[in-house]
């Protein structure tokens, strides 16, 4: 059976376009944060749904912090599966905005 | 920890958001923030662990969903939360259906059949409001 689809508020909508701007690119936390101009404590729990929904991968970077001279990073990128699920969810939102948006506009047409 | 530490109120902070984390996940995210807040100057240090701090419930949350998660549903209209809905009629997407439609709500999302289908059919069943 498959998930249904997300619900996205504008927030995730951000997260999902930085994510996509460069799918091929790993971003870490801070990265996503500069790109998207949300707090970390907005973007961790958006990240942490991502991954439960099996869109995203995470990894720990492959670096010797010894010669870094600075910890490791955990970095995030869009699955094969999540660029075009996120694609799709992205389009989806943008559609049904519009078209409440379109709904609202003529005076008297709200239930 | 290797490399620059986070200043001590920034790692306080740090402390209790990692301890409102689900056990499991503790060991992850305190590795990660950490990381985070030593690439940062000092003031953004404190800022990026108080937004940390203030994230730390909704990120527990998602952590810790056992129900399939769903996309920004932490933020629910107050209205939405009392079942005070404003729903709009919206069209089905399925051709054959046409004319027939659902109700979305405009705040939070959620779909209802038209009320009508609930009235006809507890009419029919004889047990219509009286």
């Amino acid at each position: 059976m498959s998930a249904p689809p997300p619900r996205m508020t504008q927030t995730t909508q951000a997260v999902l376009r930085a994510l996509l701007e460069e799918p091929e690119r790993q971003l870490y936390g801070l990265e996503i944060c500069a790109a998207t101009g949300l707090p970390s404590g907005t973007v961790h729990p958006i990240l942490a749904r991502f991954e439960a929904l099996g869109w995203l991968d995470s990894a720990w970077e492959q670096v010797d912090p010894r010669e870094q001279g600075r910890p490791r990073r955990r970095y995030y990128r869009l699955n094969a599966n999540g660029i075009s699920l996120a694609r799709d969810a992205l389009a989806r939102a943008y559609e049904t905005r519009t078209r409440i948006v379109g709904r609202l506009r003529p005076a008297g047409d709200a239930v | 920890m290797i490399g620059p530490r986070p200043v001590l109120p920034a790692r306080w902070l740090l402390g209790i958001v990692v301890r409102v984390l689900p056990a499991h996940a503790r060991d992850r995210y305190r590795e990660e923030f950490r990381t985070e807040l030593a690439e940062l100057s000092v003031p953004a240090q404190i800022a990026q662990a108080l937004s940390l701090l203030a994230g730390s419930v909704a990120l527990r949350t998602a952590l810790t969903s056992r129900e399939l998660p769903t996309l920004g549903g932490t933020r629910r209209s107050w209205r939405c939360r009392l079942g005070r809905h404003r729903y709009i009629g919206r069209e089905s997407d399925n051709p054959e259906m046409r004319g027939v439609g659902s109700l979305q709500c405009v705040r939070c999302g959620k779909r209802k059949d038209p009320p009508s289908y609930g009235v006809m059919s507890a009419v029919a069943l004889g047990r219509g409001g009286g």
